[in-house]
């Protein structure tokens, strides 16, 4: 009896699907399962699990009725652009610095700089909200050395942005680097040597060595920064105490589904919103992958 | 057996309840007195510790139904979302909640999964002040309890008071409270911005709005339930709250929004701020959170009024506790009644002042010694003198099914905008009546 | 496909030595040294923060160098709180979430490597764009799921339903290409079946991947909020970061503990890290190339 099991379970056909079991089964449950769900949710009126009706595109029409929404979608754009504006070019030079032998203990630095990717978003929310204060640390610190008035970092919403986008800074730059450098190690060296020789410049070999041979790995982090930045919660959460900030300045699209959900009970909305969350996402990726080519490729 | 019993008139279901308690005393006879495990989950510790204390009294008064009542504390935001969830879900919701005022008419919306408590309540209703139901109460059904009045107080500090030469006793209308507003309020290291201020105001919280709006007349909701933000009272409470800050200069925005952050209490211990007003159970965050620095100059003083004859104060904050519909049919009555007997008899409103330190609902034990006793953190005075010189008139605080959402308004734009961007409070209040008919409000007008 | 290449192989294919670049080595080393400073500064400031006596957090903010220290806020962190669960909590779900994601998506990976079926690439692809779904759109349908299911609290709860990771599968896919066909085909001419391969032969090889993943998943629970959040309500059941967060809330803010608790629930991390750094740093980096 043991036999033929054996050879079934041994048959090329159905080895990779015994593999793909553990893993797809938790996937289909906890992932595909959810979304789905979700999907339906979203053309709901979901009051309760005995209590739904069908209400077509309503929750998406009353999406774009919401100011807040708008607001959401602006300011997590916002801080999607922000970030990426300052988390791409930031640590790709940073990487190149580290990695021109120019910097003595350039591992001891790059090391330094992760450091902060290891602490938890909620630990570096509740560093900066302190150190954010108006009496904190970075307003006293400006004032020593530069003279500025203590700014209301917290307290006035064109400041928002900027906070928030100092707390990525910190997070993020040294991790990036890393990914930089693991693309720097990759481009042969000969390349550079060659167009010495030919007498480029340290910016020539920069622009039309370093950055094209990078593509892969700028893909890579800027489509890691669009899934971030669009998902960005804890961070503003814990700064502005649970809320969107001064004047709603940091409300993220996911603290306004969280706050749809849970506070104005309204989950068909906060689903639908969830969707064109997951569809904006899904189209910035995919414009990237064809802006970098990904797709001529597969193995 | 819910519905019917809420469409009962009072008698019958008084006549119902002592059939149950009967039953429940003959059956509780016959089975060896085991004690009835109730759960409750609560987001502020201490109000376990007195509901477990509470169990004991019941205990003993009751040692023929004995109870055994468990909680969890689960942090605000999560326990509350938490219920929603397992209420929705229909399981893995706790016998008895606790929910905050501000999150109360969450759960209103579609199916209500509280049992009205009318029954247990209805002997007690004329021995407190009724319309601290009415935050818990929807169509026309009392959910839940309270834990306390919360009437608004005014805080001191009487040593700023006295060096700008103001006597504190004689800040009884606010046009008293302006004008010692502008002797208290320097600059003091001459770099043309004061440094000490008479008062602050919260823009990312309610409270010091709520309290004029309702001192005034105005509110979120009437008591038809209908939604009351543009009326003039609200208008012209906001107008003073901008006034103050803004023509009168005596007021500042409190530090990070609100009247509970580090640097708020800071500010407070340093100094910088004179007083504030703030419902009664701010008082014990004078030694938990200021560790007692004011202990000196702080005092407790009734609000000011806006007129003769006015309100003398209001409400603010809450936390009722319900019972839920997944609790055990048998336990339903037994929870009913202790939950009453926990929050609303002569002793449980004694110990919520001395357990607790929150000013009771029921105001018969308003003369009861214990509560009239002199506190180290407020300059050894008798602070309940204070508060229940304040009780004359309470304004009532009305809320309905957008409760919440008004209250996140405030506490994200419009609060801001009128104090931080000086934008005319007709605008603030119309903008936040049109962002609540986007969300399907009715709002007339 | 791994970032192999040591910092001595980059240092020889740069230009010849100039008399300048002494002066720009100086110059360039400074810059990093302060920008590093900048850098590790808020974590200094974390420790020296949780070191101050209780209410002095905003009152001494700019006194970098404090004199008078206290451990003050670490005795009611343990007197008062059950942090010694929490630590304890912490390692046993972050070990059984790292050892249960690395047996998901090793097996996975590798069917998804080293097997052609039908559907594969769709697979895949569904996989990866997975990873683009916001997980506030999963909260709510994940809650009520794990409340049917009954795995509110336990440590199931928390760790199954974020086992499946996209990333890490996609890791595990890219690292076992590498792995020569023929290594597997001559196990099999031996007689070996397919999952004597997969143990004795395909996860040797894969051991570099493994180790990587089993750091990068173990900071991912470490670090990870909200899913635990929902799952645990019970203080004695959460993990640190949980227990920590609900230290702050709006109206009561114990910042002093918080700094505490971070501080405690950082420094293993970043000890860890030092111990493991070239793993880590090695195998983040591969991630980064592994799109290729």
């Amino acid at each position: 009896m043991l036999k033929p099991v054996y050879t079934i379970l041994n048959n090329k056909k159905v080895v990779p699907f015994v593999f793909l079991l553990p893993f797809m089964t938790v996937f289909l449950i906890f992932k595909v399962y959810p979304v789905i769900t979700a999907v339906i949710m979203s053309f709901q009126n979901f009051q309760g699990i005995q209590s739904q009706e069908w209400v077509g595109l309503t929750n998406y029409q009353n999406v774009f009725d919401l100011v807040r929404f708008n607001q959401a979608l602006t300011n997590t754009t916002a801080y999607t652009l922000g970030t990426l504006l300052v988390l791409i070019p930031l640590p790709l030079i940073l990487a190149v610095l580290l990695d021109s032998g120019r910097v003595v203990q350039s591992t001891v630095f790059r090391t330094l700089l992760f450091l902060p990717a290891l602490t938890s978003l909620v630990v570096t929310g509740t560093i900066f909200r302190l150190m954010l204060a108006e009496n904190g640390f970075i307003n006293l610190f400006l004032e020593a050395t530069l003279g500025v008035r203590p700014l209301r970092w917290l307290e006035i919403a064109d400041l928002a942005l900027p906070s928030l986008i100092v707390v990525a800074t910190w997070r993020w730059t040294g991790i990036n680097i890393l990914y930089f450098n693991s693309g720097l190690v990759n481009i042969p060296r000969e390349l550079y040597e060659a167009a010495t020789i030919d007498g480029a410049n340290v910016f020539q070999l920069f622009w039309s060595i370093t950055l094209p041979l990078l593509r892969p790995t700028t893909l890579f982090v800027v489509v890691l920064s669009i899934i971030g930045g669009y998902q960005v919660f804890v961070e503003p959460f814990i700064v502005y105490n649970g809320g969107g900030g001064p004047g709603d300045s940091a409300l993220s699209m996911a603290l306004l589904i969280y706050r749809t959900a849970f506070t104005s009970f309204n989950f068909g909305t906060a689903a639908a919103m969830g969707v064109i969350l997951a569809a904006i996402i899904f189209v910035f990726s995919l414009i990237q992958f064809r802006f970098f080519g990904v797709f001529r490729q597969e193995d | 057996m819910i519905l019917m019993e809420a469409e009962m008139n009072k008698r019958t279901s008084l006549f119902l309840l002592v059939a149950i308690l009967i039953a429940t005393f003959g059956a509780s006879v016959t089975q060896a007195q085991d004690a009835t495990d109730l759960s409750l989950w609560v987001f502020v510790d201490r109000h376990g510790l007195f509901m477990q204390h509470q169990a004991e009294r019941w205990n003993e008064a009751n040692p023929d139904r004995p109870i055994n009542l468990t909680y969890e504390q689960i942090d605000y935001t999560q326990m509350h979302d938490n219920l929603l969830s397992a209420l929705l879900v229909g399981i893995g919701a706790p016998d008895l909640a606790d929910v905050e005022i501000k999150k109360f008419a969450t759960f209103t919306k579609g199916d209500l999964h509280f049992i009205p408590l009318e029954s247990a309540i209805d002997p007690y209703r004329g021995d407190i002040i009724e319309s601290r139901l009415a935050p818990y109460t929807a169509g026309g059904h009392n959910y839940g309890i309270d834990y306390h009045l919360g009437s608004f107080v005014m805080y001191y500090n009487t040593a700023i008071l006295e060096a700008a030469g103001v006597d504190v006793n004689t800040l009884t209308t606010w046009d008293a409270y302006v004008e010692a507003g502008k002797k208290v309020t320097q600059d003091t290291d001459g770099d043309g911005s004061a440094d000490v201020y008479m008062t602050s105001v919260e823009t990312t919280d309610i409270f010091s709005a709520y309290a004029l709006m309702l001192m005034m007349g105005g509110g979120t909701y009437n008591a038809d339930g209908e939604i009351i933000l543009e009326s003039p009272e609200n208008v012209a409470a906001l107008q003073f709250l901008q006034d103050l800050v803004h023509t009168h200069g005596i007021a500042r925005a409190a530090s990070s929004g609100y009247h509970h952050s580090p640097e708020h209490f800071t500010d407070l211990i340093e100094g910088r701020t004179a007083s504030l007003w703030m419902p009664q159970w701010y008082m014990t965050r004078f030694p938990d959170d200021m560790g007692s620095a004011l202990a000196d100059s702080a005092v407790v003083r009734p609000m000011p009024v806006f007129e003769e004859g006015g309100y003398t104060t209001t409400m603010g904050g809450g936390t009722g506790t319900v019972i839920t519909d997944q609790i055990d049919p048998a336990k339903v009555d037994l929870a009913k009644e202790f939950l009453a007997f926990a929050k609303l008899t002569y002793e449980a409103n004694v110990s919520l002042w001395t357990d607790l330190g929150f000013d009771p609902m029921r105001t018969d034990v308003y003369e009861d010694p214990a509560l009239l006793i002199a506190m180290d953190d407020f300059m050894g005075e008798v602070p309940f003198t204070y508060i229940a010189a304040g009780l004359g008139n309470v304004a009532p605080e009305y809320t309905g099914p957008f409760y919440p959402e008004i209250a996140t308004i405030f506490q994200t734009t419009a609060l801001y905008d009128l104090i931080e961007n000086q934008a005319p409070p007709a605008d603030v209040l119309a903008a936040a009546v049109e962002e609540l008919r986007a969300m399907g409000a009715e709002v007339g007008g | 496909m791994a970032a192999r290449a040591s910092d001595t192989a980059i240092l020889s294919a740069k230009p010849r030595k100039k008399p300048r670049i002494i002066v720009s080595k100086i110059l360039m080393t400074l810059f990093f040294v302060m920008l590093a400073v900048a850098f590790v500064f808020p974590l200094y400031w974390m420790v020296i923060s949780s070191l101050r006596p209780e209410g002095r957090i905003f009152v001494d903010a700019f006194d970098v160098f404090p004199s008078v220290l206290s451990l003050d806020s670490y005795r009611t962190l343990f007197e008062e709180e059950p942090f010694g669960r929490w630590m304890l909590n912490s390692v046993l779900q972050t070990g059984g979430f790292a050892i249960t994601a690395l047996f998901l998506c090793t097996t996975g990976g590798y069917a998804l490597a080293k097997f052609r079926f039908r559907g594969r690439n769709l697979l895949f692809v569904l996989i990866l764009v997975s990873q683009m779904i916001p997980f506030h759109l999963l909260i709510v349908s994940l809650f009520l799921m794990i409340i049917q299911l009954g795995m509110v609290e336990s440590y199931w709860g928390a760790i199954i339903p974020i086992a499946a990771s996209p990333i890490g599968i996609f890791f595990v896919r890219q690292y076992m290409l590498s792995i020569d066909d023929e290594l597997l085909n001559a196990a099999r001419v031996d007689g070996a079946n397919e999952y004597q391969i997969f143990w004795s032969i395909v996860l040797p090889n894969a051991r570099p991947a493994i180790a990587t993943l089993f750091i990068l998943f173990s900071l991912e629970y470490w670090n990870n909020l909200l899913w635990p959040l929902i799952v645990f309500r019970q203080a004695e059941n959460m993990p640190l970061a949980v227990g920590v967060s609900r230290l702050v809330n709006q109206y009561r803010a114990q910042y002093d503990l918080v700094m505490a608790g971070s501080t405690l629930a950082t420094i293993p991390i970043i000890l860890l890290f030092l111990f493991l750094r070239r793993q880590v740093m090695e195998g983040l980096a591969a991630t980064g190339t592994g799109m290729k």
